[in-house]
């Protein structure tokens, strides 16, 4: 995450991080990662509610992502714990000032992340468009 | 179809790693924002 939050700021943008937790959890999340962005978490979902972010038991444990786990783990990745709403899935969403969303992706099961390519160029396009 | 933020969304409260409240609406105030929404800290 920390190449993103780089990447992310030489286009011009800022990389906000919306968490399902408790405050403690996101002091924690911040040290451990070093990270310098904005962090917020939402401990009653309000906001993945409004952007109607996949909820629910079948997301969490389906098939595909007990395999997208498997990979995890081989990669050396392990969840230290969990915190929040284990069933919670997440998303990903660029906000223009003007309160528009060039670019969204909702998640579906854990390990279903967007390809970061996909919005840092449409961010630099945003940006090369306004100069 | 591009998307629009509601305005339920950008008055929502959120709040900071120190517990004080932020309206996530003043994060896209002044530049665009990536904003990722995290399953859990972990």
């Amino acid at each position: 995450m920390r190449l993103e939050v780089n990447s992310i700021r030489e286009t011009g943008a800022e990389l906000v991080i919306v968490a399902n937790g408790k405050p403690h959890h996101a002091e924690s999340f911040r040290k451990d990662l070093k990270l310098t962005n904005p962090i917020f978490v939402d401990p009653k979902l309000g906001t993945y509610k409004a952007l109607k972010l996949k909820h629910g038991i079948w997301y969490t444990l389906r098939p595909i992502a007990w395999w997208h786990a498997f990979l995890a783990m081989r990669q050396g990745y392990r969840n230290k714990k969990y915190t929040g709403d284990v069933w919670q899935q997440g998303g990903t969403f660029l906000v223009m000032p003007s309160g528009q969303v060039p670019y969204h992706y909702i998640s579906k099961h854990p390990g279903d992340h967007p390809n970061p390519k996909d919005f840092l160029s449409i961010l630099t396009n945003i940006f090369k468009q306004a100069k | 179809m591009a998307w629009e933020i509601s305005s339920e969304l950008a008055n929502s409260i959120v709040y900071d790693p120190e517990g004080r409240e932020h309206r996530l609406g003043d994060s896209w105030l002044t530049k665009p924002a990536l904003l990722v929404f995290i399953r859990h800290f972990g």
